[in-house]
């Protein structure tokens, strides 16, 4: 009963950003045209048809197509598919590593968490960009590498988050209790205190994601991700670059889509974190 | 009548000397040339040359003892004339007399002599070594008169003189370590200073022993690597003239009737090529060579690279020249390569790595997506050519996407790249054929032409049977220059400096 009351709140209050619901109304649609036009649009996204290169838009490919013929919409979405997968594992890793990690500090204390944390302070002190293009070069390009680059680079954040909430609530009342009573740590972690934590962490995933989606569409854009002929929206935007005197239009779209996503996931971002917020204390 | 009679006259004179002063070369000025690469060149020594440009740059330097003329016949130069022996094992040589080197003094046989020495010193590591290991000995005469002796008649032997690779050089340019750092020559611009990664500066040789030449007073070479940057900076006039004008542009540039400059595209000699690794498995399988070979559609490669303004052709040599071999096309037959891959071993399609430097991927793209077509399905790899070298030389990879250009004699076309132990062997996946090798020992001292040009004729149709590598297609060759750029012409390789043209030539308004 009290659940859906927060819950019937919640949704009352977001629906009244209206900004976020943009954001969100954003997301969906993304989400929409990763999963459905692959499975409708009749193209390959690899299919070649040099003879028909750079062609304007029209009623056969929509979005026009790239220098070899191959149809844009359908790049476009397989593209998007992409820019997810690599979105959601990068952010994934950060996440599951970011909160062990910043649990870890926040719970033991002292040494352990001056050690962490220092570490952690390097590691945003770098640019994010910059520390992703080394890693991807130790690694080798690929969707792994780019995954991994991404989401070691976003650990600081999410281990700070969960840092800063476990350092709250360790010294609670029913914490403390529970730790005279001799549970360990980690079962106290996870069924007390971490769930109080969700609510910035959950905005912190809707900030992040847009980021990693970023990051690899610049990697992509720099010849970093995957290897060609895969549609990532940085390598499009990349190669559409040279024909922008001829077919500007082919470097708009994959730089709209990146815009899109991005947009989309701030504003829900910003939207989540003031509906949340307030109930923070 | 007086009246009108007296309008003609005057109008005439007027249209006379305007005609006679914009025909006349103007003198001086400066003149800025765009570089399609990140560095304008390899080195400055004309003795250790490699690729084009440097050859095209060191070529306003230094000179040899023959030249081209712009149809790519040799023709005399630092020499006036020569005398073959009847064995073909002599050359005697009469040279350019009063012909001073930059820093003064004059050029003499023994300068001749000198720089041939020197480029068949192996400690110095020319290029050219391996071609001109042929000459025994260099008997200076008198001064102007010096003597080739040759182990054997070697028909290419004038071809392997022309140009800055074989460039008279004094002994004093050379350092201490036997490096050249500062190259001295006998060529219409005086070298100035190389600023790596910046540009190459050459300035006017007012002493050049061809009179009314150079106009210009001053040359820089900038690199240009980015296509996009290099139109640009010709377009704002931060350059006067480039090369390689981005072919994607050239549908659109040459219908636009407006443009700030003068656009030619003519046919190219530089063209693709895909590379097996012979000596390896799979491609050390002539079937399944083979049927890569009749996978390709390379009208289609052709044109998602060249946006039609290449060519596709069999071999190097055009039409109307002597070598021109009548070996029909290949073309595309998927039938053909199904009953290629089973005979070979692979019915059911094979998995394989194409790797290419990042400035040939687009073509690498085409031939990935056109070998799927036939089940041969490639993974790409983009690599820049400082590592893909190693792996080349090492034979560690399959196929690799690459290029080549223009060689005046058959032996420079067929030696290099398919003896066993030629400089571009790797360029051919380290194919050796002991048959091929003992026809380009033939061929190599062979004077008859007829005779001579059997024997390519022969390694032709092994390689086209064999085909250790495949042509793919050739380029345009496009130049672009501001609209007050005059007199510039170039070879069909492109070459700057040769017998009444390239950059000496050139003026501005």
């Amino acid at each position: 009963m009290q659940i859906n009351a927060e819950w019937s709140r919640f949704f009352r209050r977001f629906r009244h950003r209206h900004l976020a619901v943009i954001g969100l109304i954003l997301v969906v649609m993304v989400l929409l045209f990763a999963i459905l036009p692959p499975m409708v649009l009749p193209f390959d996204p690899n299919e070649m048809d040099i003879r028909n290169a750079m062609a304007t838009p029209s009623g056969d490919h929509w979005l026009g197509t790239d220098q070899y013929g191959r149809d844009t919409l359908t790049r476009l979405a397989y593209g998007a598919r992409i820019s997810l997968k690599v979105g959601l594992m990068a952010t994934g890793i950060a996440l599951f590593i970011g909160v062990v990690v910043g649990s870890a500090a926040g719970y033991v204390g002292q040494k352990t968490d001056t050690v962490i944390m220092r570490f952690l302070d390097a590691l945003m002190a770098f640019p994010g960009i910059l520390l992703a293009i080394a890693l991807v070069g130790v690694l080798g390009p690929g969707l792994l590498s780019l995954i991994v680059a991404i989401g070691i680079v976003s650990i600081p954040r999410f281990a700070r988050l969960t840092r800063a909430s476990v350092l709250q609530k360790k010294n609670l009342e029913y914490v403390l209790a529970a730790r005279a009573l001799g549970r360990p740590g980690w079962q106290i972690l996870l069924s007390d205190v971490l769930p109080n934590c969700l609510s910035p962490l959950i905005v912190q995933i809707t900030l992040t994601l847009p980021g990693a989606i970023l990051g690899e569409a610049a990697l992509s854009f720099l010849g970093l991700g995957t290897p060609p002929p895969a549609p990532s929206w940085g390598r499009m935007l990349n190669e559409a670059r040279g024909f922008m005197e001829i077919s500007p239009e082919q470097a708009v779209f994959p730089g709209l889509a990146i815009f899109i996503v991005v947009l989309g996931f701030n504003l829900l971002g910003d939207g989540l974190r003031d509906v949340l917020d307030p109930k923070l204390k | 009548m007086t009246h009108y009679l007296r309008r003609f006259l005057i109008s005439f004179f007027l249209i006379f000397w305007a005609t006679l002063i914009m025909a006349t070369p103007k003198m001086g000025g400066e003149l800025i040339y765009g570089i399609a690469s990140g560095t304008v060149t390899v080195g400055v020594d004309p003795h250790v040359i490699q690729g084009d440009r440097t050859g095209w740059i060191l070529s306003q330097v230094c000179e040899g003892l023959v030249n081209y003329d712009q149809s790519m016949n040799i023709v005399p130069w630092l020499a006036k004339s020569w005398q073959i022996s009847d064995d073909g094992k002599q050359y005697l040589f009469i040279l350019q007399e009063k012909v001073t080197f930059h820093n003064g003094r004059e050029m003499k046989a023994a300068d001749v002599k000198y720089s041939f020495e020197r480029i068949l010193d192996p400690a110095t590591a020319s290029r050219r070594r391996q071609n001109l290991e042929i000459i025994d000995s260099i008997e200076v005469l008198d001064d102007y008169t010096v003597r080739f002796n040759l182990k054997t008649s070697f028909s290419p032997f004038l071809t392997y003189l022309a140009g800055a690779y074989g460039a008279i050089i004094p002994k004093e340019s050379v350092d201490a370590d036997g490096k050249i750092t500062h190259p001295v020559g006998t060529g219409p611009f005086i070298f100035v200073e190389w600023d790596k990664n910046v540009q190459l500066t050459v300035q006017k040789n007012p002493a050049y022993w061809i009179k009314g030449v150079p106009y210009l007073d001053k040359i820089i070479f900038k690199p240009l690597p980015d296509e996009a940057v290099r139109l640009t900076a010709l377009r704002t006039g931060a350059v006067d003239i480039i090369h390689s004008v981005p072919e994607k542009l050239l549908p659109k540039l040459s219908k636009t009737k407006d443009r700030k400059f003068d656009l030619s595209i003519e046919p190219g000699v530089a063209w693709r090529m895909l590379i097996f690794n012979t000596r390896k498995p799979p491609f050390d399988n002539i079937k399944l060579r083979q049927a890569v070979n009749y996978a390709l559609d390379r009208e289609e490669l052709m044109l998602a690279n060249t946006w039609g303004f290449g060519a596709v052709k069999n071999q190097i040599w055009p039409e109307k020249s002597f070598w021109f071999m009548g070996n029909p096309p290949v073309n595309q037959d998927l039938a053909k390569v199904k009953q290629l891959l089973t005979e070979a071993g692979y019915p059911n399609g094979i998995d394989v790595s194409l790797e290419v430097k990042p400035g040939f991927l687009p073509v690498a793209e085409v031939v990935q997506n056109q070998l799927k077509k036939a089940n041969i399905r490639a993974k790409l790899g983009v690599i820049d050519w400082a590592s893909l070298k190693p792996k080349m030389l090492d034979y560690n990879y399959d196929m690799v996407v690459s290029g080549a250009g223009w060689y005046s004699d058959p032996d420079a076309r067929y030696g290099r790249f398919y003896a066993s132990d030629g400089p571009a062997n790797y360029f051919s996946g380290g194919y050796a054929n002991q048959q091929v090798d003992d026809l380009i020992a033939k061929g190599r001292v062979e004077v008859v032409p007829a005779k001579r040009k059997a024997i390519y004729q022969e390694i032709f149709n092994i390689i086209d049977e064999e085909v250790p590598h495949l042509m793919l297609f050739h380029l345009p060759m496009t130049h672009a220059q501001r609209k007050n750029v005059k007199g510039f012409s170039v070879t069909k390789q492109g070459d700057l400096a040769f017998s009444g043209g390239g950059l000496p030539y050139t003026w501005k308004e």
